[in-house]
């Protein structure tokens, strides 16, 4: 028998059945819609994750802890937000959110962690920016930077041509380099090189802002690619003093290295922690450090955002496993059923086939067929659907090899039951005779 | 020549169900170009050895040759091919298939053989103009009548050119005017080389054919 003569028998006999065919095949649809709903912000959280991985080389699990309000209160942070949001709007600076910390990935050992002490970059305020500082006039800003439009055109010019930053600042050597855009990847070597310029350091810059008033997170660290265009810079205090460099382990060497000196001009700090650490382990530190210089550090927050981080994803994770598992289930039961009812109403057409010389492997291919029509176009149409809300093409991909080897699976189910069943069935009984006749 | 030595066919053995024995030591033998009938009544399992006879069932115990190949040794997979290539079945109620046409139904024996397009329509309108269907070829099984249903089973049966042509009473469904016509148009076929068994309660059926075996409860009589 041929191939032509398989898909023309098939598809004669599921078109026969419009309805029963199309109400199979929109059921096929939606399954495997609600499986890629479930599985790609699925994906996309890992994917976010592997992406940050990749790009500071943490380990996998980190939770951030917060340590908030060190040397600031939350008065004062709240009255230079809203100034700094007064500035921006001024100067058609793009905005985003009062931010002022110190990035710090811990260099645990053997590089697992990197130092990024990317932050110590320093440059001259015009008079006109001074002067607009000293009239507002808020206990902290006198130190305060914002982001000059001529230095947004130069972050411009300097890194969207593909050159790395270290580069841009070997250019403007002399001409107090100023605040520099970067690509993430390259946030080590420009920090080093920088901090050879320490003594000319009047303001600090840290963190990533973009120009839509978002504050970056880590999980959108993804969307910055290659040489950093004018939707990324950094804004943050400027400082007075020469900043104390913490390059070790701050773990283990906390009481050595850490003084007051190098937080007085931070009101928060992050930490990656390393997520085997216990919240216990970390409560400690955080009484250590607060026996030690004497201020609170809200470690209740740290613990709880800690916990809150853990339980949120745990409960996340288990949302979407069970939501998988009954995306599975239920398009393989609706698609089982389908081929199985289909199966039966057919039953007498395989036994006038196999009466007229068809053999059974004949039959096989065909149902084999058949369900790759029901299972591939529903698969590859709502693929398609998909694709117009994803904008992370690697986790799509994976989504779609994932529903595509499940589509494979159920293909070859969907064919071997009724197989199983056309088997075990007396075909004899089908063509007008009792078998016992 | 076909012969059945000691044949049983037993249902239900195996599944665990109480055992039917529908065949019990069935000994016959079928020479080539005869039209055999099968009589017996209801149950007595002459639908049993017509399916036997095609390799659309199994013999329990039992040989079974076809000029002289052993039958009842073949897997799956070989009665397929040997009832492909040998046999021809005819059904009581047609066993058209609905949503193909007539011409589509006779040319299904051939398509299964892989017969080219071609070849495939030669062969369908010679045994349509022969049956006198050449008219309803387009047609599908629903918009003709029960005669010209039949007429279009028979033309599918000869369509592959087997020897052997199984009829499970054949004019079960028919009047009588065109259960005589069909069994002229056998007795017709067997002239021509088929071998014909026609498995009946009819004896008017079966005075057409050559010979008639009885069978009751599962016993050639």
């Amino acid at each position: 028998m041929k191939w032509s003569q398989r898909v023309k028998y098939v598809m004669t006999q599921m078109f026969h059945r419009k309805i029963s065919l199309f109400s199979s095949m929109i059921v096929v649809t939606i399954a495997f819609l609600f499986l890629q709903v479930v599985l790609y912000p699925f994906g996309e959280r890992y994917y976010n994750e592997i992406a940050v991985n990749q790009s500071i080389r943490k380990p996998d699990k980190t939770y951030h802890v917060k340590f908030l309000d060190l040397n600031m209160n939350a008065v004062n942070a709240e009255k230079v937000k809203a100034v700094i949001e007064d500035i921006q709007t001024k100067d058609g600076v793009s905005g985003g959110k009062f931010y002022t910390h110190n990035l710090r990935f811990q260099e645990l050992q053997k590089e697992e962690y990197y130092q990024i002490n990317h932050t110590e970059w320093a440059f001259e305020l015009s008079p006109e920016k001074e002067e607009l500082m000293k009239q507002m006039n808020v206990d902290g800003l006198q130190d305060m930077i914002f982001l000059d439009p001529q230095l947004l055109a130069m972050c411009e010019v300097s890194l969207t041509d593909g050159r790395r930053a270290e580069e841009v600042l070997e250019e403007y050597e002399g001409q107090n380099p100023v605040l520099v855009g970067y690509d993430y990847r390259n946030l080590v070597t420009v920090g080093q090189t920088l901090t050879e310029n320490d003594s000319k350091q009047k303001f600090v810059v840290a963190g990533i802002l973009s120009k839509d008033s978002q504050w970056l997170s880590y999980g959108d660290i993804d969307t910055i690619q290659g040489p950093v265009s004018l939707n990324h810079f950094f804004l943050t205090w400027a400082r007075e003093k020469p900043m104390k460099r913490a390059n070790r382990d701050v773990y283990s060497q906390w009481e050595d290295e850490v003084d007051e000196t190098v937080y007085t001009y931070y009101n928060s700090i992050y930490f990656m922690v390393d997520g085997s650490v216990s919240h216990n382990e970390i409560q400690s530190w955080i009484q250590m450090l607060e026996k030690k210089h004497g201020f609170p550090m809200q470690c209740q927050m740290i613990t709880t955002i800690l916990r809150d981080s853990i339980t949120e994803n745990i409960r996340e994770l288990r949302l979407f496993i069970l939501s998988a598992v009954v995306a599975l289930v239920v398009t393989a039961l609706s698609i089982g059923m389908a081929s199985i009812t289909s199966l039966l109403i057919r039953r007498k057409e395989y036994a006038v086939m196999s009466a007229n010389g068809f053999l059974l492997g004949d039959i096989k291919q065909m149902i084999g067929l058949e369900n790759l029509i029901k299972i591939g176009i529903p698969y590859v149409v709502s693929n398609q659907l998909m694709a117009r809300t994803w904008d992370k093409p690697v986790v799509a991909h994976l989504c779609m090899g994932i529903s595509g080897v499940y589509a494979v699976i159920l293909i070859i189910l969907c064919t071997a039951i009724p197989i199983f069943m056309l088997k075990r069935m007396n075909l004899t009984e089908l063509l007008g005779g009792n078998a016992n006749d | 020549m076909i012969e059945l030595r000691d044949v049983c066919k037993i249902y239900g053995a195996k599944n665990g169900d109480a055992a039917t024995k529908a065949l019990s030591h069935v000994n016959l033998a079928i020479p080539d170009g005869q039209l055999l009938a099968v009589m017996g009544p209801s149950g007595s399992g002459k639908s049993t050895l017509l399916h036997i006879l095609g390799c659309m069932d199994r013999i329990t115990t039992g040989e079974y040759y076809f000029n002289e190949i052993p039958v009842h040794k073949m897997d799956q997979k070989k009665r397929g091919m040997f009832r492909r290539e040998q046999v021809s079945f005819i059904f009581q109620n047609f066993a058209l298939m609905d949503h193909y046409s007539i011409y589509e139904n006779i040319e299904l024996p051939l398509v299964a053989m892989g017969k080219t397009q071609k070849e495939r329509k030669k062969r369908v309108l010679n045994c349509a103009e022969r049956l006198g269907i050449a008219g309803i070829l387009e047609r599908y099984p629903k918009q003709v009548s029960g005669g010209q249903q039949q007429r279009a089973a028979i033309a599918r049966a000869i369509a592959g050119g087997n020897s052997l042509i199984l009829a499970d009473e054949p004019t079960g469904a028919l009047d009588q005017k065109n259960g005589k016509d069909l069994m002229k148009l056998l007795q017709q076929l067997n002239k021509e080389g088929k071998t014909i068994v026609v498995v009946t309660h009819d004896p008017n059926v079966a005075a057409y054919c050559q010979r008639t075996v009885c069978i009751e409860d599962g016993q050639i009589s």
